[in-house]
């Protein structure tokens, strides 16, 4: 079955006299009496558009590529995996003492190693004898480090599922404070679609990837993101 | 091991029989409990793994700082293979408390090793407090209160507060203390149950 412009025709040319006038029509509505003044670049649109081509299948689309974060070797998965090793890591689930109390839990550790396995720099995450700074300190330490700079909850995302190592840290003026890294997206947009971005790898009392408003549920103190400064 | 259960057991029976708790609430509530959850083997395989966890860090808190009992160690993922392991291999101990299958557990196995670094915790209940509530799913947060609840019956020489409700009740006020109480996401979990203890009546 023949298709002129766009349409499908048992009778060619029937088909093209419907569609010849149709386009006549709107090109008199849009420029304005065509055909009065003889305009020949509208002539040749006309018969070009409405020669009888045959249907064929449209061509398939191309297979989407797998998403990067689960495809190896891509930076995205070169830190989902990282971020994976440290969370279900038993160093760093909180334990009992041989006394039955709990005495750790292991957030700026294993954020500390991650970001290290992610390539970044740890300055503002260790003390300057090269220790693992606490996540109050390290809420001190990364405002003031040459190193990182501070980005909004979605770029920080957005850098996540790029592959960068993004540290979010959330100081606490009564306790201890909370430090995470961001998560790469599986689909990249969605926790921003849902109103959940950024999901973060969180490792400390829980150890999961939950949205970050659950892994920082104290909605008191601000959640800061960090990112690496490439200046 | 029943060398080393059976006496503990035993004391555990006698202990319940001689306990004498705070007189209950003096209102009655669709939340009371007529009935006390018994925390053995049967108990253990009908929870789902949030349960056992919440299960294991209510019974350490209360174990540690309100009944000063030694010897229980591990992690909750640890905790949940011992007491599956020991029910699984001594079926006729089915009731048996889970806490005394867990102290029977560890009495047999060494304390985890320390990991260097981390956030170190010194206060008392470390971080079972309103932060660690909030980020717990319903089944855990219920663990917890069944595990603290029941070591509080069973494990304290002379308890000085009781609680007679079901565990969603305390959860529901819990829940509802933080929500209200900013600074309450660093108060003890153990802190915020006792505000909801039974009531004396009056002498």
């Amino acid at each position: 079955m023949p298709i002129i412009n766009d349409r499908y025709y048992s009778n060619p040319a029937y088909g093209m006299a419907i569609e010849r006038d149709r386009l006549a029509e709107n090109l008199r509505d849009d420029r304005g009496a065509y055909g009065q003044q003889g305009q020949p670049q509208f002539a040749q649109l006309i018969d070009d558009l409405t020669q009888p081509r045959s249907a064929t299948e449209p061509p398939s689309p191309p297979t989407p590529e797998p998403p990067a974060v689960i495809t190896a070797g891509t930076p995205q998965n070169d830190l989902a995996q990282a971020q994976d090793a440290a969370r279900t890591d038993d160093a760093y689930k909180p334990k009992l003492k041989s006394n039955g109390e709990l005495d750790k839990s292991f957030c700026n550790t294993a954020t500390h190693d991650i970001v290290q396995s992610a390539g970044g720099s740890t300055d503002g995450l260790t003390y300057p004898n090269g220790t693992t700074a606490v996540a109050n300190d390290a809420g001190r330490y990364l405002p003031n480090s040459k190193d990182w700079q501070e980005v909004s909850p979605q770029d920080a995302q957005n850098l996540a599922n790029q592959g960068t190592a993004v540290v979010g840290v959330q100081r606490n003026p009564g306790g201890h404070g909370h430090m995470v890294t961001v998560r790469p997206e599986v689909m990249p947009g969605l926790a921003q679609s849902l109103g959940q971005a950024p999901i973060v790898n969180s490792i400390g009392e829980k150890r999961e990837i939950v949205p970050a408003a659950q892994a920082f549920p104290d909605q008191s103190q601000p959640v800061r993101y960090y990112a690496p400064n490439k200046q | 091991m029943k060398a080393i259960l059976a006496p503990a057991f035993a004391i555990l029976l006698g202990a319940g029989a001689c306990l004498s708790y705070p007189p209950q609430s003096d209102r009655p509530s669709p939340g009371k409990s007529s009935k006390q959850a018994a925390y053995d083997g049967d108990w253990w395989f009908s929870a789902n793994s949030d349960t056992r966890s919440g299960y294991f860090w209510g019974a350490d808190d209360c174990l540690v700082w309100s009944a000063h009992v030694k010897g229980f160690w591990g992690s909750s993922d640890a905790f949940d293979d011992f007491v599956t392991k020991f029910y699984e291999t001594h079926p006729t101990e089915k009731k048996l408390p889970v806490v005394e299958a867990w102290r029977g557990a560890t009495a047999r196995t060494r304390p985890p090793e320390d990991t260097p670094g981390g956030e170190v915790w010194t206060n008392p209940h470390g971080f079972l407090n309103g932060s660690w509530y909030r980020q717990s799913s319903y089944d855990e947060r219920i663990g917890f209160l069944e595990g603290y609840i029941g070591c509080l019956r069973t494990y304290v020489k002379e308890p000085t507060e009781s609680y007679s409700r079901q565990p969603g009740y305390y959860d529901d006020n819990i829940w509802d203390y933080i929500d209200t109480h900013p600074k309450a996401y660093n108060e003890p979990i153990a802190t915020m149950l006792a505000r909801y203890r039974d009531k004396l009546k009056p002498q």
